[in-house]
This record gives C-alpha cells, sequence and structure tokens, in this order.
C-alpha cells in the first residue's frame, strides 16, 4: 500500500489553492466564459497568484519546488502533487487554471530534454515574483494533430543558428509566452528521426501570432496560431544539445513528456466531473425531497452513485501513472489508460447533471452547461482517446505488427 | 510475498486441473488442506479469530491472484471463511443470501421460503441479508440444501436451500454482510477480467488472419486496450475499497463502487475474449466460455448491481466531494 498523504507544505498549498479556487479561478473563469475572453495579461489576480507562490514554476511542478535536498533514494513525490493540485485547480475552474502563470505544458520537454544550462534559463526566470511569466507548447499544425510525426515546420542550419518556418496551430498562452517549445523537421523525408525540439523566446523576428481561437470552452485561457518566417534560433536553444538527437531522441523526448502530462490532463476532467457531480448533487438536495416516493428518485440517487464511483475510479487511474513516474516506472500504458479513460467519464458527469436537473438542466444553467463546453476538449487535447488505444495496443500487443512476422520478437 | 504465494499456489495447484475440479463439482480435501497449510487463507481473518489480521487488503490481493488462474476455485476457497470475516467467530462455511426482492417471507423471529442459489460447503447453516434489512439474520436450523447444478462456478458447490421456518439465532450489521460479500465478488470479477484478458491477448498474438497477426488488425487491437483499460480499473477499484475496508471507515459505498464496476468490466472483458477467439470461444478446448459464464453468475450474486446501486445510491447525496487522503496504489500490474 502506498500513501499519497502530502507533506505539510504541499498541504498548506493545496489550502491556498482552494481559497484562491474559490475566490478568483471560479468567478473568473465564468466570467471570461460569459465575455468569451480570455484574462488578460495584466489582470491583479496573476500577480495575486505569484505572492502566494503559487504560479511560479507552475501547478504542474516536475520538481520538489526546486529542492536539490532530496534523499535521492526515496521515490519524488513530484508527479502525485502535480495530479492533486492539477486536479484541484480544475475543480474550481479548469479556463483559468491553464491561464495560471507558469511553463505550462512546455516545462515537461524542457525537464525531460533539456541541458541543465537550458533549465536553469529557461525555467529558472518563473522563480522570480516580480511580473506573470508564461511558457507554451508547441506541437500541434493544422495538418498534424494526433500524427505527431507529420508536422510540416521546418528547421535548417545555418552557422550556430537554425532557421524555422512553419506555423502552429492551437497552441495555448502562446500569445503572452516567454517562449514557446517548438517543435520541428530537419528533414520533412525522415519522419520522425528527424524532429527537434527548440526553445522560441518571446521578441524573435520572424514569430507572428496569426490568429486567436474562437472556442465553445475553457475561454479563459488564450489559444493562438502563430508561424514561423524564417526565425533565427540559436543553436543554444535546440532542447538537449545536438548530440541528444542520436537515434529518435527529440520525438521520443516529446513523447516521454506525454507521458509526465497525459494523466495531468486527465486528471484535470476528474476535476470537471467533480465540479459537475457536486452541482447535480446540491440541486438534488436542494430541490427534491428523496425519501418522498416519486420512482424517479430512487433512479436518480442510483445514477448519482453510479456517476461518482466511475470519477473515483478515473482518478484511481490518474493516480497510478503519477505513482509510477514519481518511482521511476515506465508508464507510457499506464498514463494513455488514464488519459483515455477519464474525459469520457468527465462528459457523462456533466451531461448527468444536467439530465438530473430535468427541465431545469435546459432552460440555460449557465454554471453546468459551461462545464459541459469545457470538458469536452480533454477527450481531444494530448492525445484523443483514438490515440490513446494505439499507444495501449502497441504496449499490449506490440501494434501494429509487421504484416506476417511474429509480432513479440524483443 | 503474500501475492507471490497466492500466485505460485494458483499456478501449481489450480491451473493444472481447472476442468477436473470444475467437473468435480468440488475441491479435493487434500488441496483446500493444502491451500490452508499455506497460511493464505487466514491471512485477512482477524486475530481473534485465530487469523493473521492482516485485513481485507491481504485477503484481496490472495484471491485475485488464484482468480486469475481458477475464478471457481478461488470462489470455493474465499467461501470457506467468509463467514468468519462477517462474524469474526468461526462458525464454519455458512450459506450467504442477499434477498433483495422479498423472496423470503420473515415474520416473529422466523425465516421461510425457497432461496434458489448459494454456493459453498454445506453445513445447514445461513446468513441473510433481508430485503430493505439493516442487519443480516443468522440461522443454524430449519435449512434443508438440495445440490444444485449452477450455471457456472461449479468447483465452488451450488445448492438451493428452503427455510422452514428458520428460528432467527442472532443478527449480524448489514455493513460487515455487504462490505465482506461484495469485496470477494468483486475480487474475483477483477481476477476473471485479468485472465480473460491474458488469454485473449496471448491468443490473439499467435492467430494469423489475412496476412496479418489477428491483434494487429485495429478492430482487434481497440478491443484488447478497452479490455486493457477496464481490467486495470477494476483492479485499482477493488484494492481501493479493500483500503477502505481496513482504515475502518464506512466502506459500503466503496466496497459497492468496487462491485459495480468490476461486475461491468468483468461482462464486457469476459464477453469479448470469447468473441476474439470465434468460433473457438465458443467450446470448451478454450477457457473463454468459461470465463464467459463466470462472470455472468458472479455479477448477479448478493444482489448483484442492482443492489450494490441500491446501497450506494443511499449514499450518495452525503458524500463529500473533497479529494480523499490517503490512497492507495501498489505494485506493477501483473
Amino acid at each position: 500500500m502506498i500513501d499519497l498523504s502530502l507533506d505539510n507544505a504541499s498541504r498548506a498549498q493545496l489550502t491556498m489553492l482552494k481559497w484562491l479556487g474559490e475566490k478568483y479561478l471560479r468567478p473568473l473563469g465564468i466570467e471570461a466564459d460569459r465575455l468569451e475572453r480570455p484574462i488578460p495579461p495584466d489582470h491583479e489576480f496573476f500577480l495575486k497568484v505569484l505572492e502566494m507562490g503559487l504560479g511560479g514554476r507552475g501547478l504542474n511542478d516536475e520538481e520538489d519546488n526546486g529542492k536539490k535536498s532530496r534523499d535521492p533514494d526515496k521515490p519524488s513525490s513530484g508527479a502525485r502533487r502535480g495530479v492533486i493540485f492539477a486536479e484541484e485547480a480544475s475543480y474550481w475552474d479548469r479556463g483559468s487554471a491553464v491561464a495560471l502563470p507558469g511553463p505550462g505544458l512546455g516545462g515537461a520537454p524542457i525537464h525531460h530534454m533539456g541541458t541543465p544550462e537550458q533549465k536553469e534559463r529557461f525555467l529558472g526566470p518563473f522563480r522570480q515574483k516580480d511580473r506573470p511569466r508564461w511558457g507554451a507548447f508547441g506541437m500541434t499544425e493544422a495538418g498534424a494533430g494526433s500524427d505527431v510525426a507529420g508536422i510540416r515546420t521546418t528547421a535548417v542550419k545555418d552557422g550556430d543558428h537554425y532557421v524555422l518556418n512553419g506555423s502552429k496551430t492551437f497552441i495555448s498562452n502562446s500569445q503572452r509566452a516567454e517562449w514557446v517549445v517548438v517543435f520541428a523537421t530537419v528533414d520533412p523525408s525522415k519522419g520522425r528521426d528527424a524532429h527537434r525540439a527548440f526553445v522560441v523566446e518571446k521578441g524573435t523576428p520572424g514569430f507572428s501570432i496569426t490568429r486567436v481561437e474562437k472556442k465553445i470552452g475553457l475561454r479563459a485561457y488564450e489559444t493562438c496560431s502563430f508561424t514561423l518566417d524564417n526565425c533565427r534560433i540559436p543553436v543554444a536553444n535546440l532542447l538537449g544539445g545536438e548530440a541528444f538527437y542520436e537515434g529518435r531522441a527529440g520525438f521520443k523526448g516529446a513523447m516521454k513528456s506525454f507521458d509526465s502530462t497525459r494523466p495531468i490532463v486527465a486528471v484535470m476532467s476528474v476535476g470537471i466531473a467533480r465540479a459537475a457531480w457536486e452541482h447535480a448533487r446540491d440541486f438534488i438536495r436542494q430541490n427534491y425531497v428523496t425519501d418522498r416516493p416519486v420512482p424517479r428518485y430512487q433512479r436518480i440517487l442510483e445514477r448519482l452513485a453510479l456517476m461518482r464511483m466511475k470519477i473515483d475510479h478515473a482518478r484511481l487511474l490518474c493516480w497510478r501513472a503519477a505513482w509510477l513516474a514519481d518511482h521511476k516506472k515506465p508508464n507510457t500504458l499506464e498514463a494513455s489508460i488514464a488519459k483515455a479513460y477519464a474525459p469520457p467519464v468527465a462528459l457523462e458527469a456533466t451531461r448527468l447533471g444536467l439530465e438530473i436537473m430535468a427541465d431545469a438542466g435546459i432552460t440555460g444553467d449557465a454554471y453546468l452547461d459551461k462545464l459541459y463546453r469545457d470538458v469536452k476538449v480533454l477527450d481531444i487535447v494530448e492525445g484523443t482517446q483514438q490515440i490513446q488505444r494505439i499507444v495501449i495496443a502497441r504496449r499490449i500487443v506490440d501494434y501494429p505488427g509487421v504484416s506476417g512476422e511474429p509480432a513479440d520478437k524483443e | 510475498m503474500i501475492r507471490s504465494t497466492a500466485e505460485a499456489f494458483a499456478r501449481s495447484e489450480l491451473l493444472p486441473k481447472v476442468r477436473d475440479h470444475e467437473a468435480a463439482q468440488a475441491l479435493p480435501a487434500h488441496l483446500s488442506k493444502k491451500f490452508d497449510d499455506t497460511g493464505l487463507g487466514l491471512a485477512g481473518v482477524p486475530e481473534t479469530a485465530g487469523g493473521a489480521g492482516l485485513g481485507a487488503f491481504a485477503d484481496t490481493l490472495v484471491y485475485y491472484e488464484l482468480s486469475r488462474a481458477d475464478a471457481g476455485a478461488a470462489f470455493a476457497l474465499g467461501l470457506s471463511g467468509l463467514g468468519l470475516r462477517i462474524f469474526g467467530l468461526n462458525t464454519g462455511p455458512v450459506h450467504l443470501a442477499s434477498d433483495i426482492d422479498q423472496r423470503l417471507e420473515a415474520s416473529g423471529g422466523f425465516v421461510s421460503g425457497k432461496w434458489p442459489l448459494s454456493f459453498g460447503r454445506e453445513t445447514g447453516r445461513a446468513l441473510v441479508l433481508l430485503s430493505g434489512s439493516d442487519s443480516a439474520v443468522f440461522i443454524e436450523t430449519g435449512v434443508s440444501a438440495t445440490p444444485c447444478r449452477p450455471a457456472a462456478l461449479d468447483t465452488a458447490q451450488g445448492w438451493t436451500l428452503s427455510f422452514d421456518k428458520a428460528p432467527v439465532k442472532k443478527t449480524v450489521p448489514a455493513a460487515a454482510f455487504q462490505n465482506h460479500t461484495r469485496q470477494l465478488a468483486a475480487t474475483l470479477l477483477a481476477g476473471l477480467s485479468a485472465c480473460a484478458l491474458e488469454y485473449a491477448r496471448a491468443y490473439t498474438m499467435e492467430r494469423k488472419t489475412f496476412g496479418r497477426t489477428l491483434a494487429h488488425h485495429q478492430g482487434v487491437a481497440f478491443v484488447l486496450a478497452e479490455m486493457a483499460m477496464r481490467t486495470e480499473a477494476s483492479r485499482l477499484a477493488v484494492w481501493r475499497s479493500a483500503w477502505r475496508m481496513d482504515s475502518g471507515k464506512e466502506a459500503r459505498f466503496d466496497t459497492a463502487a468496487a462491485f459495480v464496476e468490476a461486475a461491468q468490466n468483468a461482462l464486457f472483458v469476459c464477453d469479448q475474449a470469447l468473441q476474439l477467439l470465434g468460433g473457438h470461444g465458443y467450446m470448451k478446448d478454450h477457457f473463454v466460455e468459461k470465463y464467459f459464464r463466470e462472470a455472468r453468475v458472479l455479477s448477479q450474486l448478493w444482489g448483484g448491481v442492482d443492489g450494490a446501486l441500491m446501497t450506494a445510491g443511499a449514499f450518495s447525496t452525503s458524500l463529500s466531494t473533497e479529494i480523499g487522503f490517503p490512497e492507495l496504489v501498489e505494485g506493477r500490474t501483473p
């Protein structure tokens, strides 16, 4: 049995996060939804977050707050704390949570692939509290979403620089980011082996935001498209350095960062599911006298119970993937299982909430309707549930194998 | 340690004789004794009742491993000490019935009626959870049992019971009855999913169709992926409800949750395992037909999914939504 209890510092952070959630995250999320625009980067809320020490290195913290004093023989708790904080923040509001300052999804590839010098250079500034900072992760392109290997953005070596050309789409926080980790190819004919990860810093000539997306939900943070037009990136910004890319390290690095971000994204849907479930439960408490012999009440209570079971079990799958990561065990299979399992459960939870409210659910109860719109994208980002099934099948039966060849040759 | 001992016992003693035990409709006495000698049977039994006092989690590990080899034998072994776990007293094996449909009549301290199916060794004792009651009644006389051929799990021995104005000897809180019965059934269902998945995986990796390994057709690979997901969810759910039982807190919602999760998943996984073997799956030469039947029977025991949802529903509006700590996750998936 593993004790998942939090140390005192983390408990205190969780308490702060609850306060922040109630006072800011949820109201700001609802407001952004109504106004259909992201929380502006100069909003006082972001400074407040920094003061509290919450948005600095991000909620998705990979290291134990940068502390080097941790006993190296003891397992880390970073991934487990990551899933707990991510769930709690998303319970209050997932849109506002993603808008929080910090390296965001860009932190993972720097952490997994970067040299010590790069980690310090790009992640170090997030310790400062003078102004909010964001990082971003740029993989997706208009023609390459699930099929990551199909990215078209090119990188051509030119002296001590790489010249990047192409465009990226659906990149969170990229307009306000200090840097974006951009994946590009040095040879489009070589597929994944030619992938490289670059840190493209704010203000680099040729980097320009072309569009801010209009989304059906999660409006509190910005999602943008940008182009790279002859962007000159110093070799020092190639994550891991040249030697790192022998073999398929670039692509593998990206995939490895997915192993740590997938449980986080999965557990975010658990947070939304929790909020929806609670909303439905409270609606029942306030509006239905369940010991009256109304036939539908028994059914409602059982559906509420069944939904709660699924939410609890989805969370367990996320925690297991995080636990494995903390113990330095491979977790690709478990991370994908969590990611495939949790978002559909969450979508069902929001739908159940609306159904329990019956006619009252479709008169525009803004909050549950918002959650219903918010949660849907979590079944798409960080690998759709279909992609996760491919990953799972690859792990359990070596899918797709080789035609006519025995598949389990190790 | 417990888990590896259970796994070794299951592989060496149960797996080679699955069909023999099923045909004999019983485990041979020497095997039950051998199991007792390993100490596994008493792992979770309270020390006051002569066990090792390791709790529900230890039991769960044991019966999960046994079920991965043979759910029928695991059920037979698990039932022998179930009365002990519920009572904490050594009453020997008891018939267990959970009446959610008011099929039995209870009045004035007596129980009458017929009960269609109970498993385990016959001792003339019964523990019955009556419909809508918050306690289970213990009966020592007035129960007659007739052997019956169950739809699956023959190894655990099936009986039809007749209660003829059987006097209630004592009562036991419903919670103990519900937690222990659901936890055992859920554990066996989770183990059953794991072995059905493994069986289908091995088969689809061997067989070739249309020039490629069967498992490498996307339609098959995705089904296997779904089976793996659900198997993992079941396992974690029963781990967690066992932990909850051991924590001494109210566990009825959690054991009901584990049962529903494990039952629904096993019904899916075992059906798909049979499906993936095609015509062969339908034949007794393979085990998948057995898994298919066992999932059906285990998921309908002791009130089944409906009973579990009724129990859970009664708690649902009073549950907290805070994240509960500490929780558990343990070891690598076998």
